[in-house]
């Protein structure tokens, strides 16, 4: 227990919490929750023009080496289950972005009988991202701001 | 070649009229390759099994409902397409909304399933006879009304 009290005291010093948040910040790989149409421009952003992987953000096949879970679209009531089953199957710690007035607010079905009014009623989100559908900039400067809170917290 | 078509249509339509005189209350010829059809609700399943069997309908290509509040009916319609001949049929029938109960035709096409399922849930006809007639779309707790009636109230306020 002591080897792992000095591991503690060690992880909590400042410049290896700095270290870590840093690493953190630009590993950010992703789970990419594609329940509308938002994903046309996840396209453009992950490809070459764009090219998220500058900021090291990576869309990964398998959640459970994700840190990063980002919704895009429409999220209904029967999906919602699935949603919160997917963010608890990822590891700690862990971040969402939200993107697109869908999943934001519940866009232009806001009424309806199948859709949640914004993904914030199921899940603690970290960065909004509106638009509809929000540009490929719009995206990137919204990792930039995850990674900005990430460095900053210092988590 | 379409007007060859056009008179196997007009043949079917005939021969609907003149076997099932009490059942058919209107059949016509819509435009090439389209036949539209309304039948008693009670003996949609003998016109349905006649169409497959002697008319080569055996493809059903969708089943749809629809709410008409003011006179207080449910219209039914399945749309079937025959692969031989090229043609769309829509096979209707309505139903009172106090009591909507209609045989299902399963027994004749296996493919309308999924279709009376999901009619079942967003419209509450109640198919007879189908073999599995529970919810198909909406979430697995759902005990609202269902949702795509006229009378169905929408969320008027957010959040």
């Amino acid at each position: 227990m002591k080897e792992l009290e000095a591991v503690r005291a060690i992880a909590n010093m400042k410049p290896v919490r700095d270290l870590v948040s840093w690493a953190r910040a630009w590993s950010l790989w992703s789970v990419h929750l594609c329940t509308g149409c938002c994903p046309n421009e996840l396209m453009a952003v992950s490809c070459a023009r764009f090219d998220w992987e500058r900021f090291g953000t990576l869309p990964f096949a398998s959640l459970r080496e994700c840190d990063l879970l980002i919704v895009t679209g429409f999220v209904t009531n029967k999906m919602a289950k699935r949603v919160k089953l997917i963010y608890d199957q990822m590891p700690e710690p862990k971040y969402v972005i939200v993107v697109g007035h869908c999943a934001i607010t519940g866009g232009l079905w806001w009424d309806s009988y199948s859709v949640v009014q914004g993904v914030d009623k199921l899940l603690p989100v970290d960065v909004y991202v509106p638009g509809c559908p929000p540009r490929p900039e719009a995206w990137i400067q919204g990792i930039q701001m995850l990674q900005e809170k990430i460095i900053k917290n210092r988590l | 070649m379409i007007v060859e078509l056009t008179e196997w249509d007009q043949k079917v339509v005939d021969e609907i009229k003149t076997s099932f005189p009490q059942a058919v209350l209107e059949a016509k010829v819509q435009r090439d390759s389209r036949i539209i059809i309304t039948v008693k609700k009670e003996s949609i399943l003998e016109v349905a099994r006649y169409l497959k069997d002697k008319m080569e309908f055996d493809h059903p290509a969708s089943v749809a409902a629809i709410d008409y509040p003011a006179r207080k009916e449910l219209e039914v319609i399945y749309h079937a397409w025959s692969t031989s001949k090229k043609t769309l049929l829509a096979l209707k029938t309505t139903l009172p909304v106090a009591e909507p109960h209609l045989e299902s035709l399963t027994s004749i096409w296996n493919g309308v399933d999924f279709h009376e399922r999901e009619t079942h849930e967003m419209l509450g006809v109640e198919f007879a006879g189908h073999p599995k007639l529970v919810g198909l779309l909406l979430q697995e707790d759902w005990t609202g009304p269902p949702p795509l009636r006229k009378d169905f109230k929408l969320r008027t306020t957010f959040g």
